[in-house]
């Protein structure tokens, strides 16, 4: 049979209460934190996927916030094509009035004078800033795209693509809208027409008092503001696409987050029910060790 | 026929063993919760003539249970050093937003805003801060496990020369016990004071001990070198070693001076734990963490080498590209002038687009799914993930290989307890058996002079 000394006994009794009050202050540490896993050694494979999971959610916050800077510039872009679309239809409907030849040279010259206020409005437009970018400068956003003296201030030709940004896992948006597409005459598309030239042209015409000129201006304009329609609607399509990976950043950051919580957080309930069991413990490892110190033979 | 004389002697015999008896007795209660105390036990002989003497004062021991003890103290103290060291170093990956693999997802989502509008200035900025706060982050780590490392090692030298006082106390102790005599309280009290000894220095080196004919105890390291012979000890030196990385390298040095490198031998005990933690475990970690810091350095430096910053220049760095695998996590930084120059942070695809582009920022952003890290195999989350998983791995395990090496410890601290440990209860029952016969003794003595008294009044 295996002795027990005193000595041993208290040994014992030192060893539960202290391994009581550890349990004891893993269980407050878990309840404090709120979190299951608060350092690698918790649960090593859970700390690993919990990583993994917050690059997900980071990526997912920032897919937001591309996402949202893209749909401000888009905005910016697509008012501004709405605006320009505004201003060829006046023009047009200059131009069929002023057409009718029972109009005078005197109202031509007034149609002129408001035919050269549109222009000058259409080439703010094709200048119109995104913060302290030119929507509509292709990449080289801190130069004006468009001089009035000068036409444009890059090669529409060459430079027709739109800056992309990435919305999503794998997912590239074009953020903006084209100058080139929308305002400028590109050999590489046969039949585009340089916007604000159009207007100059009938501005011209008007001033000229030239009934058949202005005639042919009214296809013209008609030809540039369905250019800029035509941009207008695939800008709309780009918002499009980036409301859906807006909405599905959201949706994945929310998934994220709910499986990450479900790694590393602590359950409430269950959290303050083991503070409670090791409290618990704590007391009856005590009182146990209060008892078992007590009787020998010094006591009869 | 034995004389009235000769029944004194006898009574005086019997009072004598047994107030002896007692004060063994006395002794073990007293020394109950003495650290070392083994119990005495007193062994009794006739005398010729019929008297009672103390034939010796045995000790209580079990060398079978002293091994094991011994062994388990050196595991765990060498799991018990590692889990220590290993807590110390977790800190430092928690998962945080000043993680690693936090401040990896701070400068993708960074460079993701930046693609918005290259040209902005404060974007850029931002990109770069994000960046040289990913370089400290492996320098910091860097930095912690060299710390770690070194707190290791400035422990090994404390405790080399703790085993050093206590290898010298054990030849000390084990001429006293040569010297003497077995049996007695005195021997006994010196092979307590060796236990006591044994037991210290089995929890900072692994030793296995041998029991000489004469009483002493050769002590051997692992390996079989002998640290104690008789009333020599061999001396541990700890001398830094450029091999180590200037850390300790433990040699045995033997009365002749000799000296022979037994750190690779030192895998049990504190020091050989920390030894392991030091040269193996940190190490490794550290070899991963660097590895990970050139992948991370060489991919987004040939990608960001290939655009142009707004100055329409390429071939640039992003970071400062790194010599070597080895130290580069301590060396970590993002390219000279970088910091000063925002516009030479390379958005732009060709030198046409310079301004606004953004092709070399979307391929740079594109490297968090590419297979850059761990040669090769995986993404950089994943080889920060890998790793934290990793740290907290070897850590849980420490802890959990400390927590049972201390239940096993304290099993056959229990058992040696059972073997040599005092009993209030025993004790005082031998007390009251021992007063007893003590009472017995005075009875003969006053039954001698009665018997006395009437001779003399015949």
């Amino acid at each position: 049979m295996m002795r027990v000394t005193q000595s041993r006994q208290s040994g014992l009794a030192l060893l539960a209460v202290a391994s009581a009050r550890a349990r004891l202050q893993q269980a407050q540490q878990v309840a404090m934190s709120g979190e299951r896993v608060s350092k690698p050694s918790d649960d090593p494979a859970a700390a690993a996927r919990g990583r993994l999971l917050g690059e997900l959610q980071a990526r997912a916050d920032s897919h937001l916030t591309t996402s949202q800077y893209g749909r401000s510039r888009l905005e910016t872009a697509e008012q501004a094509l709405a605006e320009s679309g505004n201003v060829l239809v006046r023009a047009r409907q200059l131009a069929i009035q002023m057409a009718n030849g029972t109009m005078s040279g005197a109202e031509r010259q007034a149609a002129a004078a408001e035919v050269a206020q549109l222009q000058r409005a259409m080439v703010d437009l094709v200048n119109t800033q995104h913060g302290d970018e030119y929507v509509f400068a292709h990449v080289d956003t801190r130069t004006r795209p468009y001089d009035p003296g000068a036409g444009f201030s890059y090669d529409v030709d060459a430079y027709s693509a739109i800056r992309e940004a990435e919305v999503g896992p794998n997912q590239r948006v074009a953020i903006g809208a084209s100058g080139s597409h929308a305002f400028a005459q590109r050999g590489a598309a046969p039949g585009s027409i340089d916007v604000v030239a159009v207007l100059a042209q009938l501005q011209a015409n008007l001033s000229a008092n030239d009934a058949v000129a202005i005639q042919a201006d009214i296809d013209t304009v008609t030809t540039a503001f369905e250019q800029v329609l035509a941009e207008r609607t695939r800008t709309g399509v780009r918002m499009e696409e980036l409301d859906r990976a807006n909405s599905a950043a959201t949706q994945a950051r929310a998934v994220y987050t709910g499986l990450r919580s479900d790694l590393i957080d602590a359950d409430a309930a269950e959290a303050f029910s083991r503070l409670t069991l090791a409290e618990n413990t704590m007391k009856a490892a005590v009182t146990v060790a209060a008892r078992v110190l007590g009787p020998s033979l010094l006591d009869t | 026929m034995t004389t009235l004389g000769g029944l004194l002697q006898i009574g005086r015999s019997s009072l004598a063993t047994h107030q002896a008896a007692i004060g063994v007795i006395s002794g073990n209660t007293a020394n109950a919760d003495t650290v070392g105390f083994a119990r005495r036990e007193v062994s009794m002989r006739s005398l010729p003539g019929a008297g009672v003497g103390i034939a010796a004062v045995m000790r209580r021991s079990s060398s079978f249970v002293e091994q094991r003890v011994l062994l388990s103290s050196a595991r765990f103290g060498a799991h018990d050093a590692k889990a220590a060291g290993m807590s110390a170093i977790e800190a430092g990956f928690v998962e945080s937003d000043s993680g690693i693999g936090a401040r990896i997802d701070a400068m993708f989502a960074s460079m993701r805003t930046l693609s918005t509008n290259p040209a902005d200035l404060q974007l850029r900025t931002d990109v770069i801060a994000r960046a040289r706060s990913v370089t400290q982050a492996f320098s910091n780590g860097a930095a912690a496990i060299v710390r770690e490392q070194a707190s290791a090692d400035a422990a090994i030298g404390v405790e080399v020369a703790r085993v050093n006082q206590l290898t010298a106390a054990i030849a000390r102790v084990n001429e006293q016990v040569v010297g003497a005599a077995p049996n007695t309280l005195a021997a006994a009290e010196h092979l307590d004071e060796r236990e006591r000894l044994l037991h210290e220095l089995a929890g900072l080196v692994e030793i296995s001990t041998i029991p000489a004919a004469d009483g002493s105890m050769t002590v051997l390291l692992q390996g079989g070198a002998a640290l104690v012979q008789s009333a020599t000890a061999a001396t541990l030196r700890a001398t830094p070693d450029p091999a180590l990385d200037g850390h300790r390298r433990i040699d045995l040095v033997d009365a002749s001076g000799a000296a022979l490198d037994v750190t690779g031998n030192l895998r049990g005990g504190s020091i050989g734990g920390r030894i392991e933690l030091r040269d193996d475990i940190l190490a490794g970690f550290a070899d991963d963490l660097d590895a990970l810091a050139f992948e991370l350095a060489t991919a987004f430096n040939g990608v960001h080498s290939g655009g142009f910053g707004t100055d329409g220049v390429g071939g640039r760095n992003l970071f400062a590209p790194p010599g070597a695998v080895a130290d580069a996590a301590a060396n970590f930084s993002v390219a000279a002038g970088m910091t000063d120059n925002p516009g030479w942070l390379a958005a732009a695809g060709d030198a046409a687009t310079a301004v606004g582009g953004n092709d070399t920022l979307l391929a740079l952003i594109a490297l968090t799914d590419a297979p850059i890290a761990g040669g090769g195999t995986t993404t950089p989350g994943g080889a920060v993930a890998s790793l934290i998983a990793e740290i907290g791995r070897t850590s849980r395990a420490e802890n959990d290989a400390a927590l049972a090496a201390g239940t096993q410890l304290e099993q056959n601290h229990a058992l040696f307890q059972s073997e040599t440990g005092v009993s209030i209860d025993e004790e005082l029952i031998d007390l009251v058996r021992f007063e007893r016969a003590y009472q017995a003794g005075a009875r003969i003595i006053q039954t001698v002079e009665k018997l006395y008294d009437a001779v003399l009044s015949l």
